[in-house]
């Protein structure tokens, strides 16, 4: 075992690991050997940057419109609330 | 150094006079006079920062106005008028939050249908308790908060059990990565790629067909994984606020965490790389 083995991580590790470098979870040298492998490896810089537009992406749902039922019993809900409400005209 | 934030109108606010501030609680040296450091001010918002300095200038804390994220004013403008009583307001937080609600109350109940209930349960109890809401965390906080809990009684009732925590379900078995990816034991390669992923056209990532993708990928994801990364990424909250939420431990969040967003990547990458959008 030569000393730059002991850094080595492979590509499957990496992809392991990526939420807990993303999350900043990794001690010290687990965090060195993930950075020395994305300097040399080109395929996992991709994987890393895809991890995060997956990220980006889930931050942009749309609404998604309520069915028409549900939203009538919430509203009629609501009616009833604001009326129950203190200080309300009936 | 201590560092902190005070909210506006918070409590630390109080015990802040104008030049020089006696504040034990803010020094390890006990009763220590700290001097304030050029506050400076934000229009309509006071002061936004406060660098306290010990005797001997040594920067002892600095506390910082917490700023309200445009999202949070926005909230703050809704509750002011779902407390007045304006039905669009009320409208507009359930469009906002409805699905993500679904979303978290589906890791404790057995059906979409019951998840649904729980939703409008939480609603309701919103309402009630919108009174007694005091803003110490973010609205969306407090209705994630309400909906658990609605739907942990709701599971209960259903003879669900099984907290939250509870790993080890056939559902959240699974690698997060297709092994088949990678040079197997035999290579002189082991570990590494063998079908590298391709990276994506940006075009390709703002389509709405691929945020559609995403959400319907969410929405097949084991129950608690999809809990997870509604609250983490749909939602935006901090992991340790999802681990509070949900009683998880941090290491089990970012389990599911990393599955979760795992498969939704891949789902991603199926779409996305086979000759740009396939």
């Amino acid at each position: 075992m030569t000393a730059s083995s002991t850094l080595d991580l492979s590509c499957q590790e990496l992809v392991a690991a990526v939420t807990d470098y993303l999350e900043g979870s990794l001690p010290l040298l687990e965090r060195t050997r993930f950075e020395t492998h994305l300097c040399y490896c080109p395929p996992c810089r991709v994987y890393l940057a895809q991890m995060e537009e997956t990220v980006a992406v889930a931050g942009r749902l749309t609404v998604e419109a309520l069915p028409a039922e549900g939203r009538d019993r919430l509203v009629a809900a609501f009616r009833g609330w604001n009326r129950a409400l203190p200080g309300r005209k009936p | 150094m201590l560092k902190g934030f005070w909210k506006p109108g918070g409590k630390l606010s109080g015990a802040i006079r104008p030049r020089w501030v006696a504040h034990p609680g803010v020094c390890n040296e006990a009763a220590a006079v700290l001097s304030m450091e050029t506050p400076w001010k934000v229009p309509g918002r006071g002061l936004d920062a406060l660098i306290f300095r010990c005797r001997g200038n040594r920067v002892a804390a600095v506390i910082q106005a917490e700023p309200p994220p445009a999202q949070r004013l926005e909230e703050e403008g809704l509750l002011v008028e779902l407390r007045s009583g304006d039905e669009g307001a009320f409208l507009q937080l359930v469009d906002r939050y409805n699905a993500s609600m679904i979303r978290i109350a589906r890791a404790y109940v057995g059906t979409r249908a019951a998840a649904e209930d729980v939703a409008q349960d939480a609603w309701l109890a919103v309402l009630n308790g919108i009174e007694r809401f005091e803003g110490r965390s973010s609205l969306k906080t407090w209705l994630f908060r309400i909906v658990v809990n609605s739907a942990r009684a709701r599971g209960a009732r259903e003879g669900r059990l099984v907290p939250f925590s509870a790993l080890e379900t056939r559902d959240d078995e699974g690698l997060a990565a297709d092994p088949d990816r990678f040079h197997d034991a035999s290579s002189r390669y082991a570990g590494n790629w063998a079908s590298p992923p391709q990276p994506w056209a940006e075009q390709a990532l703002i389509a709405n067909e691929t945020i559609r993708l995403v959400q319907a990928e969410i929405g097949r994801l084991p129950a608690r994984q999809r809990a997870v990364i509604t609250m983490r990424d749909v939602e935006g909250l901090e992991a340790r606020e999802v681990c509070d939420l949900l009683g998880v431990s941090e290491t089990n969040q970012r389990v599911l965490l990393h599955r979760a967003r795992s498969q939704v990547r891949a789902a991603l990458e199926q779409q996305l790389t086979s000759g740009g959008v396939p």
